[in-house]
């Protein structure tokens, strides 16, 4: 017989890295309310028993009708037990869900996680009481630390005795009652009463309860320094200069000097520039000829040679592909996840977002909108994705179309960053970060007066300050590394062989002087710039790649910077746009983009010329 | 009565009046009406955070502007 186990908790609680002991899968893990999106199940590893837990994204409660919650409500219903993880340092908070549960009468049995953090915090949890007022077993644990789980197994494994029915309070038991009669099980009655109007009383009934257990067991002496550092950052002055600091550091220090300049010169310039692509292209040309620099049309004139350019030519599939994948794009990419799952781990990122939440009001959006905001500095293609935590409309296409004019990926982020941090100094970076907020400000700022609807308020709790767990975040920053990489890793073939393939028919030619005047005429760049834009259509951080070989003045690089970074999304972005709103609003901001980066562009060239 | 957005830090408060829609999921982290509250920051034009006992909240620009809070 199949045993089929809910893992429940509120948001940041440690449920992922328990399912992860539990069943060996990995779940994307994060110190941010509301990252696990897709739900997880798999079977508990080691056992002859089969048993399936099921990882359910954190929630504060099981009965507000958003997505998150109704899907982890339907995941209990149909569980036969249900594992509740809660946190040791904010159990008043927790408690609720908890006490919910009990309601709900299904077997149930809770980790009390993060007991280490609750003794740094000064924070003492008489467990044994807990557990006699819940009238369920309750466990601590150290799941980061693996402490405790080993015994949760054991539990697991004897559920029949472990596993009991909490205590349902006699005040609550009243409003469900006339429920009885309709529905068929109690977890239905519970489910309907607190749809109805009683829900208030309910829900204040329960806390009432929760408040008076945690006094019950719960004692505290004094302070700790972390809370201290937590609240600071969210201060509005230390707060904003270490905001600006973090980022300065990130995108400017970390990834555009270190990963883009060093570590990308090391491997691209280093190996892939000097042994690969020389070897690859001796070994093509043993058999055909390489053009490089060619316009004309060789499939027709010299086959042989068409063939040679396609494999190893400026474009070519086996040398430019290849080198641009692993010499630029893993590092880049590696960099920015690694500086991000630090940020998360950290609980920094919901601090930010409550530093950018009055901004970010003023135009259409609230402080959620900041996770796909910067997650789109990843991969903008996923971070439209997310845009699914934001609950009003409004937010989601403001955001959505923000991330499709203003923010740029990991990839095209590191390769622009290393094409200033080139040219010297921090001004050409300040000019290309100034114009980006510009645009950014002013395209929200009129999205919000044009977009109908209100942009959804911003209520969030905010996790803890921690130490980052550095395998947690190895594991992350190469989980999601290699998700990235094997969806681009086509795409870029398919880029690839499309230019080369006009490079080797000669349409090539045609193509440039086809937009050749809007290069040359309105943003003032060199003919060539052209193709880095054909590129930049198919995937963007490929077309940032193309500039490195281009020779121009400063004042054009920055132009060239800015025009590609405000330039359209790439293929996956539009389709991902497409699919989450619908093709109108992808082929607006698709348009939008073009219109806007060329106006600018047209408009910040000829600054330029007197500011450089 | 002030709007909660009008709270400075370090202020003690207490919490009148929510908006219906935001009622349920306030209790649900644990603020109801009538408890004493802390404001530990306030970003001008912006965010507050509020505590109670360990947990941190944050309430957003708009829903700051739409509660009302008394201090003492």
């Amino acid at each position: 017989m199949s045993i089929k186990i809910a893992l429940v908790g509120n948001p940041n609680v440690g449920k992922s890295v328990i399912f992860n002991y539990l069943t060996g899968v990995y779940v994307d893990v994060s110190n941010y309310p509301g990252t696990t999106i897709e739900i997880a199940s798999a079977y508990l590893k080691d056992s002859n028993q089969s048993i399936k837990i099921t990882d359910t994204p954190g929630v504060y409660g099981i009965s507000q009708n958003n997505d998150e919650e109704k899907a982890t409500r339907d995941y209990i219903l149909e569980a036969d037990l249900v594992i509740n993880v809660v946190s040791s340092i904010t159990l008043s908070r927790d408690l609720f869900l908890t006490k919910q549960l009990a309601d709900l009468a299904k077997p149930m049995l809770v980790v009390l996680n993060q007991a280490d953090e609750a003794l740094l915090r000064k924070v003492a949890i008489d467990t044994e009481l807990l557990a006699q007022k819940l009238g369920v077993n309750v466990l601590q644990a150290v799941a980061t630390k693996a402490v405790g789980l080993d015994q949760l197994k054991d539990f697991i494994l004897d559920y029949q005795n472990s596993f009991k029915v909490g205590i349902v309070s006699d005040q609550i038991e009243e409003y469900v009652k006339p429920f009885y009669d309709q529905c068929l099980t109690r977890m239905e009655a519970l489910m309907m009463a607190e749809s109805t109007d009683s829900q208030e009383a309910i829900y204040l009934a329960r806390r009432k309860e929760v408040d008076e257990l945690v006094k019950l067991v719960v004692s505290r002496a004094g302070f700790s320094k972390r809370v201290l550092l937590g609240q600071l950052l969210t201060s509005p002055i230390i707060g904003s200069i270490v905001a600006v600091l973090v980022l300065y550091l990130f995108l400017f220090q970390f990834l555009g000097v270190f990963v883009a300049g060093t570590v990308v010169g090391f491997v691209e310039d280093g190996f892939f520039k000097q042994y690969y692509e020389p070897f690859v292209v001796s070994v093509v040309e043993r058999f055909s000829t390489v053009k490089f620099d060619n316009l004309e049309n060789l499939v027709f004139n010299d086959p042989l040679a068409a063939l040679g350019t396609f494999l190893a030519g400026d474009y070519g599939v086996l040398t430019l592909t290849i080198t641009y994948l692993y010499g630029l794009l893993v590092p880049l990419v590696f960099g920015f996840y690694l500086g991000l799952a630090i940020l998360e781990d950290s609980g920094y990122l919901p601090r930010l977002a409550v530093l950018a939440d009055g901004i970010l009001s003023r135009l259409g959006m609230n402080g959620r909108a900041i996770i796909p905001l910067i997650l789109g500095g990843g991969c903008v293609t996923m971070a439209v994705v997310t845009t699914r935590l934001l609950t009003s409309k409004k937010e989601k296409l403001i955001t959505m179309a923000l991330l499709g004019l203003s923010i740029p990926c990991s990839a095209q982020l590191g390769v622009i960053q290393g094409l200033l941090t080139n040219i010297g100094g921090i001004k050409p970076w300040l000019i290309w970060s100034l114009s980006l907020v510009f645009i950014f400000g002013i395209a929200g700022t009129v999205l919000n007066k044009l977009v109908p609807g209100t942009c959804g308020n911003f209520i969030s709790d905010i996790p803890p300050m921690r130490l980052p767990n550095l395998r947690n975040v190895f594991t992350k920053t190469y989980v999601r590394s290699k998700v990235f990489i094997d969806e681009a890793t086509p795409a870029f073939f398919i880029a690839a062989a499309s230019v080369a393939g006009l490079q080797i028919t000669g349409l090539l030619k045609y193509v440039i002087d086809f937009v050749k005047p809007l290069i040359t005429n309105v943003l003032l760049l060199p003919a060539e710039v052209s193709v880095s834009f054909i590129l930049g259509m198919i995937r963007r951080d490929f077309g940032a790649f193309g500039l490195l070989s281009i020779p121009m003045s400063d004042a054009q690089m920055i132009t060239a910077c800015i025009v590609l970074t405000l330039f359209v999304p790439c293929i996956a972005t539009f389709a991902v746009m497409v699919k989450e709103k619908n093709l109108k609003v992808a082929l607006i901001i698709w348009l939008a983009s073009w219109i806007l980066a060329f106006m600018f562009g047209g408009l910040i060239a000829r600054v330029l010329v007197y500011l450089i | 009565m002030l709007k909660l957005s009008q709270l400075n830090s370090g202020q003690v408060f207490k919490l009148v009046e929510v908006p219906s829609g935001l009622k349920a999921e306030l209790i649900r982290l644990g603020l109801c009406v009538g408890d004493q509250l802390q404001c530990i920051s306030k970003i001008p034009f912006g965010a507050v955070v509020i505590q109670k006992d360990l947990v941190e909240i944050a309430v957003g620009f708009n829903y700051a502007r739409e509660i009302l809070v008394d201090v003492n």
